[in-house]
C-alpha cells in the first residue's frame, strides 16, 4: 500500500483517539443513537439539524462528529426491529424477519448479541475494505454503470425463490405484488402517473417504511390480539428467557464465512451510489437464505438471518464513503448531507480530497469505526434490560408498540396518510400470514423493483444508442457469473443432499 | 358446502387476482416506456395467480389457517392468556388509531388511544391505564419535542383552535 495512505491512516487514528478530540465522536454517537432509536427519525435528520451548528467549526471536529453520525445510527434501529418488529429505519427492516421470531422464542438476548457483534465486526471489515480501496477509488466508482446496477438487481431477485417458504408459486406471486406496489407513482422516465387510481397520495409512490411497519409490526400486533398470547416471548419472567448474549456472539464466529461474505456484499453495494440503504441487507439476507438451503428456518428465527443483514448494513457505511469522497457522488441521503457539509467547510471531494486532505478522510473513517464500536458495545451492555421488554404483558406493550409504529409511519415523510397506509398493510400482512402467503419476497421485490426497472430502461436505451457494450464490462460478467451460480446452487445442494441420503 | 370450503381456501387468491387485473386495466393508456415492465410483471403475476387458483380448487390443499411463518413458541402454562378477539374486531381497534391521531395529534391522540385500549381491551384498572397513557404522552413529548426538537403532528382539533 502507498506509504502516504499508511501515514495518513496513522495520523487520522491518532487524532481521533487523542484528548479532547475523542469527545466529539462519542457525543456524536450518543446523539445518533438517540435519534435512530426514536421511530421515524434517523441520522440524516440529525445531520441536517446539526449543519447550522458547525458553521464556525474547523474541518477536523466536523469530520469527527459527522463520521460518528453516519456510524452511530445504523445499529440502534435493529433493537426495535428485533424486540417489537418495528424497524428503526429501512435498512433495519431485514433484521426483523428473523430477529423478531427469535424474540418470540425467548431468544432476544441471542439475537441482540449476534446483531451487535455482526454490526461491530461488519463495520470494521467494511472500513478495512474502504482503506484498501482508497488507491483505486476513482476508477472503481466510475466503472459502475446502469448495466452493473441491473445485474445487481437481478442477482438480488434470483434469491427470491429461496425466500418463498413452502410454496414457490405463492412466494413468486408475493414478489409480483411487491413489484406492483413499487410501480405506483410517477414513472421516473416519462413522469407519467402510474397505478394511482385517482388518489393523490399515490403520486409519490409508496414508501418502504409504512409498508414495512404495516406488513410486520401492525400485522404482528393484530396476530397477538387475535391469538391472545400473554407476552411476546411466551415467558413471564426475564430469567426464563432461553438465549444468552454469549450464544449471540459465538453464533457470528460459528457462521464466520457467511459473516465475511455478507460484509463484503454490504461494502460493495454501499460503494454503488443511489442504490438505497435497504438493498444491501436484503441481498445479504437472500444470499444467506439461499446458501443455507431450502430446509433452513429462515423467516422463523434463524440466527443467520440476523447476522447477514446486520453485517451488510454496517459494512455498507464504509463503502458508501467511497463515491462520496472520491467522486462527490453521494450514495444516499446521509452521504448527500455529508457532501454538503464538506463543501461548506471548503473540502472538495475528488482528487484533492484524496491527496491534500487524506488525513481528514481518515479522521472521518476512524470516527465512523469508533462510533460503530460504541453503539455495539452499548447495545451488548444493555442486552438484559432490553430483552426484559419481551416479557412485559402484551396488553401493556401493544398500545406502546402501536403508538411508536404510528410515530414511525408519520415522521418518516411527515405525512399522516402514511399511517393510514401502514394500517392497510397491517391488515394485508395479517391476512398474508394467516393464509400462508410469505411476506418476505413481497418486501424484497418492493425494495429492489425501482433499481431493476430504472437500470433496465437505462441499459436498454444506452445499448440502442451504441453507448454500452454489455459483454465488455468485467463487473457485468462477474455479476452474471454470480447470478448463474445463484440459480444453480439450490439444485446442486439438493442433489448433494440426495446423494448423502442415499449413501446413509 | 363444497362451495363454502372452496371459497374459504381460495378467497385471498381471488382477491389478489382481481387486484392484479385492476392494475393491468390501469396500465391501459400509459406509454410503452412507462408500462412495458409493469405489464410484463403483472402478466407473470396473473399467470401464477391463475395457477395458484387451480391448485387451490384442486385437491384438499392446506387449511386456511396454515402459514409458512408459523413460529414454534413454548407457551408457559402459568401465564394467564389474555382476552382473545375475533380478527375483525381487532382490525377495528387498529383502525381507530389513525382516526384518533388525525383528530388529536400524535401526543394527545396516542395517549388517549393508550388509555381507551388499556381500559377497554385489556381491562386494566383506571389507575394503571391512566399512568401508562400519561407516561407515554410525556415520554413522546419529552423525546421528540424536548430533546430532539422535532415537530409532531398536532391534530385537526389543534389546527382549528389555532
Amino acid at each position: 500500500m502507498d506509504s502516504a495512505v499508511v501515514n495518513a491512516a496513522i495520523e487520522g487514528f491518532l487524532l481521533v483517539f487523542s484528548w479532547p478530540y475523542i469527545l466529539y465522536p462519542i457525543a456524536g454517537t450518543l446523539l445518533a443513537m438517540l435519534f435512530s432509536a426514536a421511530p421515524g427519525l434517523n441520522s440524516s435528520s440529525l445531520m441536517a439539524l446539526a449543519i447550522p451548528l458547525t458553521y464556525a467549526w474547523d474541518p477536523l471536529p466536523v469530520m469527527l462528529v459527522f463520521g460518528a453520525f453516519v456510524g452511530g445510527a445504523t445499529f440502534m434501529g435493529s433493537i426495535t426491529a428485533i424486540l417489537f418488529n418495528i424497524p428503526g429505519k429501512p435498512s433495519n427492516a431485514v433484521t426483523l424477519l428473523d430477529g423478531y421470531p427469535l424474540t418470540q422464542q425467548g431468544k432476544a438476548k441471542t439475537a441482540i448479541g449476534s446483531a451487535a457483534t455482526a454490526s461491530a465486526l461488519g463495520s470494521t471489515l467494511g472500513i478495512f475494505i474502504l482503506i484498501l480501496m482508497i488507491p483505486f477509488m476513482r476508477n472503481a466508482a466510475i466503472a459502475l454503470g446502469p448495466a452493473e446496477y441491473l445485474m445487481l438487481a437481478v442477482w438480488g431477485l434470483t434469491m427470491l425463490a429461496a425466500l418463498a417458504g413452502n410454496s414457490l408459486i405463492k412466494g413468486l406471486v408475493a414478489a409480483g405484488l411487491g413489484f406492483q406496489l413499487a410501480f405506483i407513482g410517477y414513472d421516473p422516465r416519462t413522469a407519467e402517473l402510474r397505478f394511482t387510481f385517482g388518489i393523490d397520495y399515490f403520486a409519490d409512490g409508496l414508501s418502504l417504511v409504512p409498508v414495512l411497519l404495516g406488513l410486520f409490526a401492525l400485522a404482528e400486533v393484530i396476530d397477538l390480539m387475535v391469538s391472545g398470547r400473554a407476552t411476546l416471548s411466551g415467558r413471564q419472567k426475564a430469567s426464563e428467557l432461553s438465549g444468552s448474549v454469549g450464544d449471540g456472539i459465538r453464533s457470528v464466529f460459528r457462521h464466520f464465512p457467511l459473516f465475511v461474505r455478507s460484509s463484503a456484499i454490504g461494502a460493495v453495494i454501499g460503494a454503488i451510489p443511489g442504490i438505497g440503504s435497504s438493498v444491501a441487507g436484503f441481498i445479504a439476507y437472500g444470499h444467506a437464505s439461499q446458501s443455507a438451503g431450502v430446509r433452513s428456518g429462515f423467516g422463523q428465527g434463524d440466527i443467520r438471518g440476523v447476522i447477514a443483514p446486520e453485517a451488510a448494513n454496517d459494512a455498507k457505511d464504509g463503502g458508501a464513503l467511497i463515491p462520496t469522497l472520491a467522486l462527490g457522488i453521494p450514495g444516499g441521503t446521509g452521504t448527500a448531507i455529508l457532501l454538503g457539509v464538506l463543501t461548506l467547510h471548503g473540502l472538495t471531494p475528488g482528487r484533492e480530497m484524496l491527496t491534500d486532505h487524506l488525513a481528514l478522510v481518515f479522521v472521518l473513517i476512524w470516527s465512523l469505526f469508533l462510533s460503530n464500536w460504541i453503539t455495539s458495545l452499548l447495545g451488548l451492555s444493555l442486552v438484559n434490560p432490553m430483552a426484559r421488554l419481551s416479557t412485559i404483558r402484551t396488553t401493556r406493550l401493544i398500545p406502546i408498540i402501536l403508538v411508536l409504529a404510528a410515530i414511525g409511519a408519520i415522521q418518516y415523510r411527515g405525512l399522516l396518510a402514511d399511517l393510514f397506509c401502514a394500517v392497510v398493510f397491517g391488515v394485508v400482512g395479517y391476512l398474508m400470514k394467516r393464509h400462508g402467503w410469505p411476506r418476505i419476497p413481497l418486501v424484497m421485490a418492493f425494495a429492489l423493483a425501482p433499481l431493476f426497472e430504472n437500470s433496465l430502461h437505462l441499459t436498454l436505451r444506452l445499448h440502442e444508442l451504441g453507448r454500452i457494450d454489455f459483454w465488455s464490462r468485467p463487473a457485468v460478467i462477474i455479476l452474471l457469473g454470480l447470478i448463474i451460480f445463484n440459480l444453480i446452487l439450490p439444485a446442486f445442494l439438493g442433489r448433494l443432499r440426495a446423494i448423502r441420503r442415499q449413501r446413509k | 358446502m363444497m362451495i363454502v370450503k372452496m371459497s374459504q381456501k381460495t378467497w385471498m387468491t381471488f382477491v389478489l387476482t382481481i387486484i392484479t387485473l385492476w392494475f393491468l386495466q390501469e396500465s391501459i393508456g400509459l406509454s410503452s416506456v412507462a408500462s412495458f415492465i409493469p405489464r410484463v410483471m403483472l402478466s407473470l403475476t396473473l399467470f401464477l395467480l391463475i395457477v395458484q387458483l387451480l391448485l387451490d380448487l384442486r385437491g384438499p390443499g392446506l387449511p386456511s389457517s396454515h402459514t409458512t411463518e408459523t413460529i414454534d413458541i413454548q407457551e408457559d402454562a402459568s401465564i394467564p392468556a389474555v382476552r382473545r378477539m375475533p380478527a375483525w374486531l381487532v382490525i377495528l381497534w387498529i383502525t381507530v388509531l389513525p382516526g384518533v391521531i388525525w383528530l388529536f395529534g400524535v401526543t394527545a391522540g396516542g395517549s388517549l388511544f393508550c388509555l381507551v385500549f388499556m381500559k377497554g381491551y385489556a381491562s386494566e384498572t383506571w389507575k394503571t391505564s391512566l399512568v401508562f397513557a400519561i407516561t407515554l404522552g410525556l415520554a413522546v413529548q419529552l423525546v421528540f419535542s424536548g430533546i430532539l426538537n422535532t415537530t409532531l403532528y398536532g391534530g385537526v382539533i389543534a389546527q382549528v383552535l389555532a
